[in-house]
């Protein structure tokens, strides 16, 4: 979780003055041209399009690779169409690392690395600094990482660099700025109930992942309340460490600019006898139908369904994108949300997503938002296409259009110079070899319609697929019955 | 066709100078750097085009913008504009469709059934006669019938469809109260797609399947709004800080009006406004500005201008005094401050945007300090101006830390707010907020579509492309003077409304009166 720090203007535009067609954001996508035609249609297929030539960067080409003698990995890249500098630094220090006994810590420290002051500089001095030169700071927590970000012109890219470099090295995780986030953390626990979609979510990881896994112990606020500021320099001197690190930085410098200005800041910084990263615990998956019921009594229901999916070594990860795809990932290019907005008019949000980009097994889930009288039709739905994806294969038009859509758009992944670093980086880190996007789109386009089905029929489960509903009535209680047993879940309250 | 084209060459250059004017002796050399090819074009038909050359990557970004918003709604028809920009995905004669011929007399059946099938359910509000409930079943059975036939036409998103496989991203569209947008990025060599597919929804759009997107619509509706402390609580402040401008409106509509929009409406709304000497179209990516011109002339250039109405013209009476609105909802307290200001442009908008990041953008502006670091009285807190075409207004956001109340947090705005008004603003305040400007300057010019929403609602709004940069100069001559004049006249209790989110139980929704059960 990260709370909002920046200011309001951008938020506030976009909350008053616009309305979006499709809510949410999607990724790479399509569908296919059914077997009926449109005139249009025939038109738009026999325009021709010249060829794109698209270099896919490559580490030791685009991008300069590098590791210190302390175990720091660097990745550089000049930049020369903005003047700026940027940094983006990963740490293998997420929730997951965290030590048992201090739920939260991994968050509590992203955050107070970024506010928590410097040995030298107290909280607010660093803002005020910070703030007069337009340098933005942020740092962010993942299962799997901690992440920070930094953003400068380039006329001060020496300040902002001793400023991070001091941020990341000598935190002070002073206690006046630790007592105001701690405050603003539990305050924010408070107000769970009061966002559906964000309750559905939190108590869907909660009953898939239980207790025997940090996934499914969302922070409390007796947790927040017991992290003490000592437990926050343990994770930091464990885990936030040269050897544990990997960093992205892309500027308007040549790059040899950049690595001296890194080294200068970094390489007399050594970590203290072995990194000690620690296993964590191993998602157990549990495959059975349950139905959940959170009790709010609102107008409409935010509902999720879903079962355990894959983790990101598995093979199949290929098939299994294009698969959500064509499933319900695809905004409306995809079955699901063709059938319960565009058919039926039943909700505004819907969507599958089938992860496979996480380390251990992740959850597969539809979820939509529609009003309680529809819950059991909209669910009925999804179950129904589920198990007709397992049934019959896609069609040959639906596949080429979910290929066509990765191919076409793989350009977008390279827009700018840092998001080509980043993304490199982080597949470094991911554990991908060097020249993974050189073969990337091949992996694609070897997927058949046998695969797609293939994977349908082994991932998705839809006889066992977990039903939870954040929503009201006991018409809807009787109607999810249907289903299974309901099992009420208690409303987290504000007190 | 006679058009003209105006190549304005070294206009970035110009603002980046500008921008560089602090730090000597690099100013030229990052101007050569920044020379982005500026070229302004219009058809004779009035459709105005503004293509930027940027070659990052072998893509561009399509930015595609209608000068009418939710503000041109007719009473009794908010929600339309924003519905309407729904039904432009829904295809055209070519698009989206196996048999338009067949499936034109289904749709014009179905808008009559609606009529008569709506007309029965409101006999009883309207003339005191009770409906007649086998005729409205009869006419219920005789539309899903028609419903069901002309489905077998319908192919489904074929638009998007068409995008996305050709490497469509960023494919969306939005409604705001003074304008609608319709974006798209694509690999360069797609261009004349874009070309085909926007002409032909501007030419000729069939809004097939209305009445189930009228029911999208309205769970959306439920989603943003009804579900929503905040969207709540928004809807309620800004429906009572306007009372004579539309502005009052939500763009999503009035639930009564939403339900009841026809596609008739919809027709002849589109009819009205969605004419070429309305739109506008920004560019950015790497283009061949001729061939830009030439596709163009190609697929826009037949569109037939039309009589646009006049612009309406408005103005927000003066409040009688200070407003204040207490919403119920089952969730913890917020507030929101709304402050009557001036509208886009206007003189006084610049200190006013200056006095927003002072008070409320970031870690160290004043209620951040005061309110969440130093009081802890708020978790979270946020200012700044929502300038639009005919009025603005100037928005304080909190969200309290319990045990502490609403009054309290109010209490130490108004001390924040008092401060401003007594004393000039340091030198090295100001000089961050200057800053921090220049900072988002650099930061539009990073994405092809960041850039070309941004010229393109300056074009549409003030007329101008290049008022983002001569804002930018504006923002920076702005004095710690004027920013304690635009504090004392703008942020008094009698240009304020106050709404307040309190705990209470959920409205129960109408509508079930409305219907026949």
């Amino acid at each position: 979780m990260r709370l909002r720090h920046r200011g309001v203007r951008p938020h506030l535009a976009l909350c008053l003055a616009v309305i979006i067609l499709l809510g949410g954001c999607a990724v790479a996508h399509t569908r296919p041209q059914a077997a009926p035609r449109s005139p249009g249609s025939e038109l738009v297929e026999r325009m021709t399009f010249p060829p794109l030539d698209l270099t896919v960067p490559r580490v030791g080409r685009e991008v300069e690779r590098r590791v210190l003698p302390n175990g720091l990995v660097l990745y550089l890249a000049s930049d020369p169409s903005l003047p700026v500098l940027k940094a983006y630094a990963l740490f293998r220090a997420g929730s997951l690392y965290e030590e048992p006994s201090r739920p939260g810590v991994a968050q509590f420290t992203a955050a107070q690395l970024r506010s928590g002051g410097t040995e030298g500089m107290s909280s607010a001095a660093l803002n005020e600094e910070l703030e007069v030169l337009g340098i933005s700071v942020e740092a962010g927590v993942a299962p799997e990482t901690i992440s920070v970000s930094m953003s400068a012109l380039a006329k001060d890219a020496d300040r902002a660099l001793d400023l991070l470099a001091d941020m990341l090295r000598r935190p002070a995780f002073d206690t006046v700025p630790l007592e105001t986030y701690r405050g603003r953390v539990i305050e924010d626990l408070r107000r769970v109930a009061e966002n559906p979609s964000r309750l559905m979510m939190r108590e869907f990881s909660r009953v898939m992942y239980t207790e025997a896994h940090p996934l499914g112990r969302p922070l409390t606020p007796a947790q927040a309340a017991a992290i003490r500021r000592e437990d926050l320099l343990a994770h930091f001197r464990r885990l936030l460490r040269p050897d544990n690190m990997f960093l992205a930085v892309v500027g308007d410098f040549s790059v040899e600019e950049l690595a001296a200005k890194i080294q200068a800041r970094l390489a007399d910084w050594s970590a203290v006898g072995p990194l000690d990263l620690p296993t964590p615990p191993a998602v157990v998956p549990r495959v059975d139908r349950t139905v959940y019921l959170v009790p709010r009594d609102l107008t409409q229901a935010n509902v999720v369904v879903g079962h355990f999916g894959i983790r990101r070594s598995n093979p199949d990860r290929y098939a299994i994108q294009i698969l959500d795809m064509i499933l319900g990932g695809s905004g409306f290019s995809s079955r699901i949300v063709e059938r319960v907005r565009t058919e039926e008019g039943l909700a505004y949000s819907v969507s599958s997503s089938f992860p496979t980009t996480t380390r251990d097994i992740g959850l597969f889930r539809v979820t939509l938002q529609t009003k309680t009288a529809n819950v059991p039709r909209a669910v009925g739905v999804i179950l129904e296409e589920m198990a007709r994806i397992r049934e019959s294969p896609v069609t040959a038009a639906e596949l080429a259009g979910a290929k066509d859509a990765i191919i076409n758009s793989f350009v977008f992944r390279f827009t700018s110079r840092f998001s080509v670093v980043t993304q490199l980086l982080a597949l470094e880190f991911d554990g991908y070899p060097l020249d993974y996007l050189d073969t990337l789109l091949d992996r694609y386009r070897a997927v058949t319609r046998e695969d797609v089905q293939r994977v349908a029929r082994r991932y998705l489960r839809p006889d066992d697929a977990t039903v939870l509903v954040v929503g009201g009535t006991a018409r809807l209680e009787s109607a999810l019955a249907a289903l299974g047993p309901v099992n009420r879940l208690p409303v987290p309250a504000a007190e | 066709m006679g058009s003209t084209v105006k190549r304005s060459t070294g206009f970035f250059a110009i603002s980046i100078l500008l921008f560089w004017a602090g730090c000597a002796a690099a100013t030229t050399v990052l101007a050569e750097r920044f020379r982005l090819p500026v070229t302004e074009y219009a058809l004779e038909n009035g459709m105005r085009f503004l293509i930027v050359e940027r070659r990052e990557s072998p893509t561009f970004a399509a930015f595609l913008r209608f000068k009418v918003g939710s503000v041109n709604e007719a009473p009794g028809q908010t929600g339309l504009a924003h519905l309407l920009e729904h039904m432009m995905f829904k295809g055209t004669t070519r698009f989206g469709s196996t048999d338009p011929v067949r499936e034109q007399p289904l749709l014009e059946r179905i808008d009559a059934l609606h009529v008569l099938l709506e007309t029965e359910r409101r006999k009883m509000r309207v003339s005191g006669v009770l409906p007649d409930p086998d005729r409205a079943a009869a006419l219920e059975k005789e539309l899903a019938s028609l419903e069901r036939q002309a489905k077998r036409f319908v192919i489904r998103n074929e638009l998007w469809d068409i995008y996305r496989r050709n490497g469509a991203m960023n494919l969306n569209a939005s409604t705001s109260r003074d304008g609608t947008q319709y974006f798209v990025s694509l690999p360069k060599n797609r261009l004349e797609l874009w070309a085909l597919l926007e002409s032909d929804r501007m030419r000729d759009p069939v809004f097939r399947e209305f009445y189930t997107e009228r029911d999208v619509v309205q769970e959306e509706r439920r989603q943003r709004v009804d579900t929503n402390p905040y969207g709540r609580l928004m809807e309620a402040a800004v429906g009572t800080a306007f009372t004579a401008l539309p502005y009052r409106h939500p763009i999503l509509g009035w639930p009564g009006d939403l339900k009841n929009l026809s596609r008739p409406q919809a027709q002849a709304y589109f009819r009205t406004h969605y004419a070429p000497n309305n739109a506008l179209a920004v560019l950015v990516g790497d283009l061949d500005p001729a061939e830009v011109v030439r596709l163009a002339e190609r697929y826009f250039g037949d569109l037939a201008p039309q009589a646009i109405p006049p612009a309406p013209i408005l103005e927000e009476p003066p409040q009688p005094g200070e407003r204040r609105i207490r919403v119920e909802f089952p969730a913890e307290p917020q507030m929101l401050m709304l402050y009557q200001a001036p509208p886009l442009g206007h003189p006084d908008s610049y200190p006013l945007a200056v006095l927003g990041a002072l008070l409320g953008d970031g870690r160290s502006s004043r209620l951040y300090k005061r309110l969440v670091e130093e009081e802890r009285l708020a978790s979270g807190i946020s200012a700044g101006p929502w300038f639009l075409q005919y009025a603005g207004l100037f928005v304080v956001q909190a969200t309290p830390r319990a045990p502490h109340t609403l009054e309290e947090i109010e209490a130490a705005i108004e001390t924040e707010i008092a401060a401003l008004k007594s004393d000039v603003v340091h030198a090295r305040e100001m000089l961050k907020v200057r800053n921090q400007t220049e900072v988002e300057a650099v930061e539009h010019l990073a994405s092809n579509a960041g850039l070309a929403s941004r010229l393109g609602n300056a074009w549409a709004l003030t007329g101008d492309w290049r008022s983002p940069f001569s804002d930018q100069e504006k923002l920076a001559a702005v004095t710690a003077e004027e920013v304690r004049d635009v504090a004392r006249r703008y942020l008094v209790p009698t240009r304020r409304t106050v709404a307040a989110l309190v705990r209470g139980p959920a409205p129960t929704p109408r509508g079930a009166g409305a219907r026949l059960n």
